[in-house]
This record gives structure tokens, sequence and C-alpha cells, in this order.
């Protein structure tokens, strides 16, 4: 019997699953905390030393030829071997095992999950081929679980990401960063593509607090805990579930339209209608502020060959395209002029793509 | 629901009978940590209501009949782990009870 109160509980949501889910998700961090990343480190000692991905000579944008170079040495490695099955093991199980944690203890869970009111469905049925795939290697999809967006935001995020990812930091502080790049002091009205459960769209609440936010996503689970949060955050934002490329807002609506980590979620001709959407929504001389993922182009041979490596062993699908695509010239041709690619981090991930619609558009 | 395209799932270990092996081992080293986990949790919960103290289980010594059940229980255990690689028919006849370990 537990002697904490409803009201001097401190836990986060996520932290309040039984015994066994916490056990459950504590080893998944352990097991990639420690042997998965030590083994991941003899790996990539082992590429850098054969010679294979010679720093002055690699093409990392011909990213083919690099897995070309690279997979027979590391497949002969019974380190790369092992390590990979039991990656795959853990992102396999880890929604899974979310989404039965959070069902034994629905009857506390589902009160901290649920907004209002749902979201409501712009889509009318319609939602795009690409967006049926399962991303992530999490099991049903996005929408897998009506609570599958508390399931990813608090157990996947908070529980085994931020600890995995962030050595105990703020791995959303970025989100952060990346709302204050926006080339304006301020914003007045701001357009969120794929919000998910409003990791970004928050942060973008705190760099804007005047501005009037619109955000919206394909999956119901991940919009309805986003507004979940941002009422519990005391905030007024419109959520809808809409595709980013087929919004239903009005034309010349917004003068932000940004984004983060949700163009590499879409093939590349969904990236350019994104674009073309975006400068639809925008007034003459708004801005379109997209964060994702680091064009192999500008990354070491190392990094180009493990993003690729992981992407397709961690089923995402479309990021080898985003990363090997050219954004800036998709938002030029999209009308954009001032186009901007830049690196986020040291290193070359991820990237951001800023532009403007010009003032006689 | 979402889902309806479902990628091969990726084989790493030269044959999908070790990768399936390996799953295995990996899901079993979970569920014995979630076990610990627990039996952690209950020495920690039982202490405090009085009822045993991590001491006491660290120093108890079985007498006798308790050594015997104890020792019946690890012989059944490794026999039936390490007894694992023993062929077919040596297996069965000692699940039938015909040998003994």
């Amino acid at each position: 019997m537990s002697t904490v109160s409803a009201q001097s509980d401190t836990r986060t949501p996520g932290q309040r699953i039984d015994q066994r889910g916490r056990a459950e998700l504590e080893f998944v961090v352990a097991l990639r905390t420690g042997m998965t990343s030590a083994l991941r480190s003899q790996v990539r000692r082992r590429i850098e030393e054969s010679g294979v991905l010679d720093r002055d000579t690699v093409d990392t944008s011909d990213i083919v030829s690099v897995r070309e170079a690279v997979d027979p040495l590391v497949e002969a490695s019974a380190a790369h071997r092992f390590q990979a099955a039991t990656l795959r093991w853990s992102r396999e199980i880890s929604t899974a095992r979310g989404v039965q944690a959070f069902d034994r203890s629905r009857e506390r869970l589902e009160t901290l999950a649920v907004p209002s009111s749902p979201v409501e469905d712009f889509t009318g049925g319609e939602v795009p081929r690409y967006w049926s795939y399962e991303f992530h290697a999490t099991e049903g999809g996005w929408d897998g679980h009506e609570h599958m967006g508390f399931v990813h935001h608090e157990m996947v995020y908070h529980y085994l990401l931020t600890k995995i990812y962030g050595g105990g930091g703020d791995i959303f502080a970025l989100r952060r960063a990346f709302a204050d790049r926006a080339p304006a002091q301020a914003y007045r009205s701001i357009v969120d593509l794929g919000c998910g459960t409003g990791q970004y769209t928050l942060k973008l609440a705190e760099a804007y607090p005047d501005a009037r936010i619109t955000a919206l996503d394909l999956s119901q689970s991940e919009l309805n805990y986003a507004k979940r949060r941002s009422e519990d955050a005391g905030l007024d934002i419109a959520f809808r579930r809409a595709a980013a490329e087929k919004t239903g807002l009005a034309d010349g609506s917004a003068d932000l339209v940004t984004s983060y980590i949700l163009l590499h979620e879409m093939p590349p001709h969904a990236i350019r209608s994104v674009f073309d959407e975006a400068f639809r929504l925008l007034e003459p001389g708004g801005h379109v502020h997209f964060g994702d993922v680091g064009a192999y182009a500008g990354r070491s041979g190392y990094d180009a060959w493990n993003d690729d490596w992981d992407a397709e062993h961690g089923n995402e699908p479309w990021w080898r395209l985003a990363a090997t695509t050219d954004i800036a010239q998709i938002a030029r041709e999209a009308g954009f002029v001032d186009v901007e690619r830049y690196e986020l981090l040291p290193g070359g991930h991820p990237m951001g793509t800023t532009a403007r619609k010009p003032e006689e558009a | 629901m979402t889902g309806g395209d479902v990628p091969n799932r990726p084989h790493y270990l030269g044959s999908d009978r070790l990768d399936d092996l390996a799953r295995m081992i990996t899901e079993l080293t979970s569920e014995l940590w979630i076990l610990k986990d627990r039996n952690m949790v209950l020495e920690k919960l039982l202490a405090e209501a009085g009822v045993v103290t991590v001491e006491s289980i660290d120093s108890y010594q079985p007498d006798a009949e308790t050594a015997a059940h104890i020792a019946a229980e690890r012989s059944a255990l490794a026999a039936r782990i390490f007894g694992a690689v023993l062929p077919n028919d040596q297996r069965l006849e000692r699940e039938l009870g015909t040998v003994h370990p």
C-alpha cells in the first residue's frame, strides 16, 4: 500500500506504472546504456581503424557505397551482430511493454491521459499511404492503442529515451533552441506541423507566448495527449487532426509555419507537398522553419553509415531519402527565398531549414 | 488502427534460429531482472513492516529438512537445464523418471 497521496505525488505520469513495468523499462535502459553502447564503441573503432572510410576521400552523399564498404566489415564482427540483435529486441518490445503497463494500471493512468474533449478530425478519413507504415518498430503504428500518445511520451520518451540519449539532461532543450532560432523576434500566428505529443509545440508556446498556435498531426492518440499536456500547462493551443500537406487552414493565415523532426517521416513527394502547403499558409514575408535529420553529405563517414544503418534497422523508412534529398532546392522550387540550411549541433545532425515567403508573392 | 505494413524482421546472428535463441535469452534475462527487482522491493517492504530483515534472510541456515528440499529442487533445475543438450532418448527417460540425474 502506497503512503503517497495523489496530491503529493511528484512523479511524472509515466513513472506511476507498476513495479513490473518500471523494472522492465529500466532493464531496457540498462541494456541500451550499458552493453549495447559499449559494443557500439567497439564497432566504431573497428570501422575507423579499418580505413574503409578514408576521411579525405569518403563521399558520404553516396550512402550506397558507404554501406557497401562498411556493412561486410561490421557483419563479420560478433560485437556488432550481438549489439544489433539486442538493440532490435529492445526496440521491438519497448512500446508494446509500455502499452501493457498502461493497460495494467489503466484505471489510474487514463485520468492522466485524456484531454477535456478529443481533438477534432479534419482528415475526412483520408490519410496518406506513408503514414500506415510501422515506424520505429512500434507495434500497431502511431495509433496502435487509443493512448499511444501517453505511452510514447511518458513511457518511451520520458522513461527510456531521456535516459538512453540524454545523459539525464533535457533532450527536449534542442526543440526550444530551434524554436528560438526562427528569424523574427515575435510571431502572431504559428502552425506546427506533425506536432505528435506536443514536445515542440509547448516549446513554441514558451518561446512565443503571445502567438496563436495551431498544431496538427495525423495520430489521434498523439494529438489527444498533446492537448492534455497543453491543458495541464494552462495553454490555449488549437489542435486538429490533419496531414501536414493538407491542413485545411486558410491561405495566408500564418506568419510562421514550422515543424521538428517531421520531414524524415515522409517520402520526398510529400516533403514537396508540405513546402507547397507551408507557402500557401504563410502571409507574404512569413517564415518556414523546419528542423530535421542531418544530410549525409555533411556527416562524417562513420556518422553517415551509422545514421543509415540505424534508420534501416529502426524502421525509419524515409530517413535515407530525407538525408539525401536537396531540401533547400525543394524550398526554392516551392517559391521560398533566403533559404538557409544549417546544423543544429556540431557533426551535422539535426539540421534546420529556414526560408521566407517573398513579400510580393 | 494503423500498422498495415510490417517490415520483415531482420536477423543478425547468422541464422534465424540463433536470433530466436538470443531473443529468448534476452527475454528471460528481462524476466529474471523483473523478479529480482520485485524481490528487492519485497525485502524492503517486509523489513519496513517488521516481518523479516535483509540480515535475517542473509544469515538464515536451513535445517536438515529444508536443506534436503532445496537440494532436490536445485538438482532438478540443473538437470533440466544442462540436460537440454542430451540426446532425445536420454532426456525422455529423465522426464519419465526411468533414470536418475
